[in-house]
């Protein structure tokens, strides 16, 4: 008995994750991973973890500025300008 | 290269009609004019960014906010002599870095050791091999299967332990991947973007974010276990 995928070990498959979600593996490697993905639920779910990892990290972007800092910022921006002026 | 040598660069090349067309155009014109309002949005826009980023380097959330002003300034500074080779928002955040650099080196004290060090580690295996069968058929195969995330509901991922955890894992990671996934899965900056902002090649920045998302993806794989083998000991 042979594995049935016997060309791509989960191993390499791991190392691969990234390029293949950024789209950026040649063809002929994006076929031979999406033929391992059919038979290996365990490469699977690593996808999916992946996956959840960077919707996870989306939700982590910050709220929007407090009204001190944006009044910083602002008070930086007239001088800044006032000073610019001849 | 994208970004001048020379920040004192006088001979600002006239833009192309096209290009004062463009909504990054018109955005650079407000600016430049004093538009308090367009200024207020943009701050309102990216300060908890600049902020988030600014704390990687100081740890200590009164000096971030320092640094992002101290970026807001620089900023506006520098208005006059922008080029648009790149766009507005990657010049903000690649003057953000050179602040909080700046600011980490006049103040090494507050920052440990392990963020300093970077050890160029780009060969190594991203998963422990123990965790691929090393012998027989299946060699190279996972000895376990990893579970898929959703078995432990999705929406735990939302929660705030789990955010808690990803905020201490991206803590420990080493400087230039902790930019590289800040900006690119918190932020939501493209591929493109953050190669400019941190002056990366495509190919580094992709190897960066794999090694960031792999170290991650273990953090959380291990805070699930844990969480599973609670719930089963209850």
């Amino acid at each position: 008995m042979s594995a049935p995928y016997p060309d791509l070990a989960c191993r390499r498959v791991v190392e691969m994750v990234t390029d293949y979600l950024e789209g950026r593996l040649d063809t002929e490697a994006q076929v031979q991973l999406e033929q391992h993905l059919v038979l290996c639920d365990a490469c699977v779910n690593f996808i999916d973890q992946h996956r959840a990892l960077v919707g996870a990290l989306r939700t982590l972007a910050p709220q929007a500025a407090s009204p001190e800092a944006r009044q910083a910022a602002l008070r930086a921006f007239r001088r800044v300008r006032g000073s610019d002026k001849p | 290269m994208l970004w001048s040598q020379s920040d004192t660069m006088q001979n600002v090349a006239e833009p192309s009609e096209l290009a004062r067309a463009s909504p990054e155009w018109q955005l650079l014109t407000a600016l430049r004019q004093g538009d308090e309002t367009v200024f207020e949005a943009w701050v309102n826009q990216h300060h908890g960014a600049l902020v988030r980023l600014a704390a990687h380097y100081v740890h200590d959330p009164a000096a971030a906010e320092e640094v992002a002003q101290e970026t807001w300034i620089a900023f506006i500074q520098s208005l006059a002599r922008f080029e648009g080779r790149a766009s507005l928002k990657t010049w903000l955040f690649h003057t953000l870095l050179n602040c909080a650099r700046n600011r980490k080196r006049r103040d090494v004290r507050s920052v440990p050791f392990s963020a300093i060090f970077d050890p160029d580690e780009s060969a190594a295996p991203t998963v422990d091999p123990s965790c691929f069968l090393n012998q027989g058929v299946w060699a190279g195969h996972w000895a376990a299967a990893p579970r898929s995330f959703a078995q432990d509901g999705e929406d735990r991922l939302l929660q705030a332990e789990l955010r808690q955890q990803l905020l201490l894992a991206l803590e420990t990671l080493p400087p230039a991947q902790r930019e590289v996934i800040t900006l690119r899965d918190v932020e939501g900056f493209t591929a493109e973007e953050v190669c400019d902002v941190l002056s990366l090649t495509e190919a580094n920045q992709r190897v960066l974010l794999h090694r960031a998302r792999a170290r991650l993806r273990i953090a959380i794989e291990t805070y699930f276990a844990r969480a599973h083998a609670q719930g089963e000991a209850e």
